[in-house]
């Protein structure tokens, strides 16, 4: 979270915008910001700033040899310090209820009185997986459906670490958790801690190549159709004989390829759940 | 009713690859928008695109909710797409990096044309032209 990264601001014409843009991007930069008449760039560390403003300086007045023009203002550098950026968002994130037994708590807020037996403490940090949005819900309510006690979870793509919690309050018995983000992992972590559930949850930073030879009873993973497509395989041969996928974070102009693809695994569909346009595919191995 | 829109914001961002730092997490963070959610919004969305810069406008509402539309990649991406090339010229006027045909040119413009302030086919492709010159780029045929 301490990273300092290089805000630039250059002013830009109309004709100049995109390739002042496209030249930032080869220098670098992580992604453009548009304003009126500007472009604010951001360079990730380590950068020096002196070298990449007379960089832009320089590429900025070889495009006026050619006869392109530039409002008159002058290049604006900033560094910025990164820091937990949903805090604002935060302000408007409350509790949310996924079912009469699973209840999402941000850590900031009291537990009702009347907690259902699933209540899960959320921080998000920079993770993903609040309950708010649809394929978190989606997965929950597949994972409740599911889990009738003592089961062994692998959770691909964990973000906040919310699935693995809730499976373990909702009786599974142990769940590797896993994330390619080492900053979600760390999410997962604490997250996991503060549910006191530590002894029943592994965590790493990693991918599910990671993962050891197990036969898991449920795999449960919401990234996005790019990630299942390519681990489906994968994820089948660590699944046990009667064990249950459960997938989402797949648009639903995506449900074809993901039929195909589950058909050619030797999988097929329990059920098929949506919400706005997202889909959650509950898959079992065909015998 | 409609909801109330509180912001509008622009972005140029790597096709599915968005993630909450700069620019995405101030740009968004200061609106109160769930940057993760955005985040995996636009990743599911545009990760047929990988290696592309995608430009995406994200309205923001009062209740913090926002939709997204994504834009035809910058005609200079494009470009140095067409004409295999990592990057354009530093010195457009003096070094030449690469050439594009007047057929690919002519592709791009008609791809370009939704986002593109041109008023006929011609004057896209005069305009992608421009913007070929610029990076060093020369239009054969």
């Amino acid at each position: 979270m301490d990273k300092i990264w290089l805000q630039m601001t250059i002013p830009v014409s109309d004709e100049t915008s995109e390739l002042v843009s496209s030249f930032l991007f080869e220098s670098g930069a992580s992604g453009v910001l548009e304003g009126e008449g500007t472009l604010t760039i951001f360079f990730p560390p380590p950068f020096s700033a002196e070298i990449l403003l007379k960089r832009v300086q320089n590429y900025l007045n070889e495009l006026q040899r050619l006869g392109l023009s530039f409002p008159p203002q002058s290049i604006v550098t900033e560094e910025i310090r990164d820091r937990d950026w949903n805090e604002e968002w935060k302000k408007s994130y409350g509790m949310t209820k996924i079912s009469d037994r699973i209840l999402i708590r941000p850590s900031w807020e009291k537990p009702p009185q009347d907690s259902p037996e699933c209540t899960i403490e959320i921080d998000p940090e920079m993770a993903f997986g609040t309950g708010t949005h649809a394929t978190t819900s989606l997965t929950l309510q597949l994972l409740e459906k599911n889990i009738c006690g003592n089961e062994l979870i692998l959770d691909v793509g964990t973000g906040t670490g919310i699935l693995s919690i809730a499976a373990v309050k909702l009786g599974a018995k142990k769940a590797i958790a896993f994330d390619i983000d080492p900053v979600a992992a760390q999410t997962a972590f604490h997250n996991v801690m503060k549910n006191d559930v530590g002894r029943k949850i592994h965590i790493f930073a990693g991918s599910l190549e990671a993962v050891a030879k197990a036969e898991f009873d449920i795999i449960v993973a919401n990234v996005n159709r790019g990630v299942i497509l390519e681990f489906l395989p994968f994820m089948s041969k660590l699944l046990d004989n009667d064990g249950k996928i459960i997938l989402s974070g797949i648009l639903d102009r995506e449900e074809t390829m993901v039929r195909d693809a589950l058909g050619t695994c030797g999988l097929y569909i329990l059920q098929l759940t949506a919400q706005d346009e997202w889909l959650a595919f509950e898959v079992a191995k065909q015998h | 009713m409609a909801k109330k829109v509180i912001g509008s914001i622009k972005l140029q961002i790597p096709a599915g690859n968005a993630n909450p730092s700069p620019p995405v997490g101030p740009a968004l963070g200061q609106h109160g928008v769930n940057i993760m959610e955005f985040c995996k919004a636009f990743n599911a969305k545009t990760q047929d695109k990988q290696g592309l810069i995608i430009p995406v406008i994200i309205t923001v509402y009062a209740d913090h909710s926002f939709t997204f539309i994504t834009k035809t990649p910058p005609a200079p991406v494009l470009l140095k797409l067409a004409a295999g090339l990592e990057k354009g010229s530093g010195e457009p006027n003096r070094n030449k990096v690469g050439k594009v045909s007047r057929e690919q040119v002519k592709e791009i413009a008609e791809s370009k044309m939704v986002d593109l302030n041109a008023n006929d086919i011609e004057m896209a492709m005069r305009m992608i032209e421009g913007t070929a010159r610029s990076m060093g780029i020369v239009v054969e045929g």
